[in-house]
């Protein structure tokens, strides 16, 4: 890729970049939330380790985990029918893996924050439990909201899994970090700069999208 | 009484963590449409009793009669929406006072036509009329108070809790919550228990009045209550007196007399019998079928007996009396003195 | 003095709370699903339609930007799209051996024969060749412009002063430097011999920085020669020889490889078509690979 060959085509890696760190947060909110949420609300034997885990998980490197779902989804691997190795989805799996513990941590922080009376309050005005829980992940849609922003942030801004089982392939599994290292690796800083740059701002519209439009009153 | 009471409590006991027994009912009948007001002091039981009664919290021993059945854990979620308690110290969720008004339709799916007139109707009754759009941020801790009771009170509950309603909000806005307790129960037809620390105001209210101490029903509808030291087979009461007692516990500790246990009689009939207590008739009245005195003297004290009784001891408003706390009669409480 | 200011900021840190108290859970979860299916709709027409053939190439060859030349003709004339999967040639005989990928474009001849011969490819042709060079700071404190043989180019290296930065990552370069140092018993020792662990630019860059010497292919040096200083010290022997090969993973031992579409990559690429193609392609207006499927008269 010569400096020249980059302008459009940098928007065909943003939208590689978002369509793959969206798909992964979405997914990751939907098991992450209800995890999170139901480790905060309930108390079983050994719930401390396993908030332990999580939260150690959170450090989980991006290169192991791109390892792992290399070896899983390879063909010679367990999962290796799925032919998905070196496809968007196959990133899709691995920045799923990741935002999973941050959400799920965050979330827990964020429900357990979450003051004790709301689902009392809820039971004595005749909510039934599920009414009483959404009425407490409703009030702590702060931190939760907080939760999936990090999740995406990381995702979004990772680059070790991305380049292990997406291949940065151009046009196809090239998102905005891996081309990054390729120009680093090229000798194009003020051009991998840019694109750092960019990305921030992507990030940043992003999120301020989100708040903008959830803020307006329903 | 020949109607089924609305609740009925059958050796109620709720057992917490610790093993601590922090309620512990034998028997308690509510009937439909009462007003029942529960006084005991902080720590009495009054806010575990009316959760239980809100199907919020299970006892761990007995048995809860609701309209004639007993309960069961599965029916605790049904029955939860013929019921609402309000909080002494009432949360309202984040958002607006109509978010939170509306709460109680929402959850039991009233279709949201009906909404703005059920939420005006509910806000009108608490004063506090065109208060829809207002965030919670800000609001008073009267109106907070008052927001909650109107988010109670918008599904018309069948039964309605108030924990501690007047506490903490002025003097005007309290006026305003014990009219709108009487208005429920006597325009409304509700069921209304609340619990207060004033027995003044409990008998203000209503003549039905519970009294809670240490978790247990002190068993007369009026009661002496005193906290002082009590010493093997004796009370040091704090005015400096003492009265024998069946116990042998020691240590400061509150102590309950039954009005119906004090014996009265006219200071001239009086015999040489120990732990007589002098004083002047300074109240009577006739409630619930008994005759009530109040003994002003050294020890202020309440008294309760027959009007035949009352007759035939020959008692008048002003009497110089003896009153006489059988030593039986003394329950001692738990909880601080 | 601070009572003024600390007002303020409550202030406005309220009004930012009183806004984000109306945020809603459900419509974060719309927005989120609203954006991915955006996303995906803006990219999903050009995942699908075509067949894609998975290449395992060095970094090398993918960074001279020789295979943006070369593929669009193949894929325009085909309808197949080439996946470039660009890694070492370690590990892109790797990918084959997995079949993980279709078919490997590489350069080490005695790694790929391995392969071939344990039955995990097949159909191996030479494409194309170019050469490694070493390249070193302009000061030569190894002396390596001196000198006329490889043999006593690797000496001096060896003996002088200079360090020498490998690429320690079972690339074919690194594969090629192993079999160089067998020629003088072994690599230089101590801390003037380095291993990056990483890819050819990342590797002359260290070299830049470090002022050491290198083992390069000469495309990644001629991409890279503007934005360093390194020179060439010593090239054009024999032994520096950089053959390229097109190999197919065995679809006996990968059914699902895209055997079909692999061989008519091979048949391009080496027909007289592709070669021309290879042949004209220059960077910096030097020709970097030399064709060698077809002799050329």
């Amino acid at each position: 890729m010569t400096d020249s060959g980059i302008g459009w085509e940098v928007f065909e890696i943003m939208g590689v970049s978002l369509r793959v760190s969206l798909t992964a947060t979405l997914l990751a909110t939907l098991c992450s939330v209800p995890a999170g949420f139901l480790l905060a609300v309930s108390s079983f034997r050994g719930k401390r380790t396993v908030v332990t885990v999580v939260t150690t998980l959170m450090a989980l490197p991006t290169v192991v985990v791109g390892l792992l779902v290399y070896i899983l989804l390879s063909r010679s691997g367990p999962l290796g029918s799925l032919g998905i190795l070196y496809t968007p989805a196959a990133m899709i799996v691995g920045q799923f893996i990741l935002a999973l513990p941050i959400i799920t941590a965050l979330t827990y922080t964020a429900v357990s924050s979450v003051d004790l009376r709301v689902r009392k309050t809820a039971e004595s005005l005749g909510a039934s439990p599920w009414q009483a829980s959404w009425m407490v992940l409703k009030e702590g849609r702060l931190g939760i909201i907080a939760a999936i922003v990090a999740g995406f942030g990381r995702v979004i801004a990772e680059v070790g899994s991305a380049i292990m089982v997406g291949g940065n392939i151009r046009g196809y599994t090239r998102t905005m970090t891996t081309t990054i290292t390729l120009e680093t690796a090229k000798g194009n800083f003020a051009l991998g700069l840019a694109l750092g740059l960019i990305l921030l701002v992507v990030a940043l519209s992003i999120n301020a999208l989100v708040l903008s439009f959830l803020g307006r009153r329903s | 009484m020949s109607e089924t009471p609305l609740y009925r409590l059958e050796r109620v006991r709720r057992i917490v963590d610790g093993g601590e027994t922090i309620l512990d009912i034998d028997e308690l009948d509510l009937p439909q449409g009462g007003l029942t007001a529960i006084v005991g002091p902080n720590g009495a039981g009054k806010s575990t009793l009316l959760k239980i009664l809100a199907f919020l919290e299970r006892p761990e021993q007995g048995t809860i009669h609701y309209r004639g059945g007993p309960v069961e854990s599965r029916d605790l979620v049904r029955l939860r929406r013929h019921v609402t308690l309000v909080d002494q110290a009432p949360l309202l969720f984040r958002g607006t006072v109509l978010k939170n008004v509306t709460y109680g339709l929402r959850v039991r799916g009233v279709p949201s036509r009906e909404w703005p007139t059920l939420v005006a109707d509910a806000l009108s009754l608490v004063d506090l009329s065109g208060f829809e759009d207002r965030s919670v941020h800000g609001l008073s801790g009267g109106e907070t108070q008052r927001i909650a009771i109107a988010r109670a009170l918008v599904f018309k509950p069948q039964v309605v809790l108030l924990d501690e309603p007047t506490a903490g909000i002025d003097a005007a806005r309290k006026e305003m919550v014990e009219r709108l307790i009487t208005e429920l129960h006597t325009i409304m037809g509700v069921t209304v228990l609340f619990s207060t620390h004033s027995l003044a105001q409990a008998h203000f209210l209503t003549e039905r009045v519970i009294h809670l101490a240490g978790g247990r029903i002190v068993p007369h509808s009026i009661d002496n209550l005193f906290s002082g030291q009590a010493e093997a087979g004796l009370v040091r009461l704090r005015c400096g007196t003492t009265v024998r007692t069946r116990s042998k516990r020691t240590g400061p500790m509150r102590f309950s007399v039954p009005a119906a246990s004090v014996e009265v009689v006219l200071f001239s009939d009086r015999d040489d019998r120990a732990d007589g207590f002098d004083g002047t008739i300074t109240r009577m009245e006739l409630r619930g079928g008994q005759v009530r005195l109040v003994l002003s003297g050294k020890l202020s004290l309440r008294a309760e007996m027959s009007p035949e009784e009352f007759q035939r001891k020959d008692l008048q408003l002003g009497s110089r009396v003896t009153a006489i706390i059988p030593p039986d009669a003394i329950r001692l409480l738990q909880g601080e003195a | 003095m601070i009572t003024p200011w600390l007002g303020a900021v409550i202030g406005i840190t309220n009004q930012i709370e009183r806004n984000i108290m109306n945020l809603s859970l459900r419509r974060l979860l719309f927005v989120l699903s609203l954006a991915v299916f955006v996303s995906s709709g803006a990219t999903m027409a050009a995942d699908e339609k075509p067949v894609r053939l998975r290449m395992a190439t060095t970094t090398s060859t993918d960074n001279s930007g020789l295979l943006e030349y070369l593929l669009p003709r193949f894929e325009e004339q085909n309808g197949i799209k080439v996946d470039v999967i660009a890694v070492g040639t370690g590990k892109a005989l790797k990918l084959a051996e997995r079949g993980d990928v279709d078919v490997i474009l590489v350069h080490a001849p005695a790694a790929e024969l391995a392969l071939v011969e344990a039955g995990w490819v097949v159909n191996r042709r030479g494409v194309m060749v170019n050469d490694f060079l070493i390249v070193g700071p302009p000061a030569d404190p190894a002396g390596l412009k001196r000198t006329k043989t490889l043999a006593a180019a690797l000496s001096m290296l060896k003996e002088n002063q200079g360090t020498f930065v490998s690429r320690g990552d079972d690339s074919g370069t690194h594969k090629k430097e192993r079999a160089l140092w067998l020629l003088v018993d072994g690599p230089p020792a101590g801390d003037r011999y380095r291993e990056s662990g990483q890819g050819m630019e990342a590797t002359l860059r260290i070299a830049h920085e470090k002022e050491a010497y290198t083992l390069t292919d000469r495309g990644t040096y001629l991409a890279l020669r503007g934005k360093m200083e390194l020179v060439s010290a010593f090239e054009s022997d024999a032994a520096l020889d950089n053959p390229y090969s097109i190999i197919v993973v065995n679809p006996a031992r990968h059914r699902h490889a895209k055997y079909a579409e692999a061989m008519r990559l091979v048949s391009w690429i080496t027909s007289q078509e592709g070669q021309d193609l290879i042949g004209a392609f220059r960077v910096e207006d030097e020709i970097l690979f030399h064709p060698t499927a077809i002799p050329i008269q």
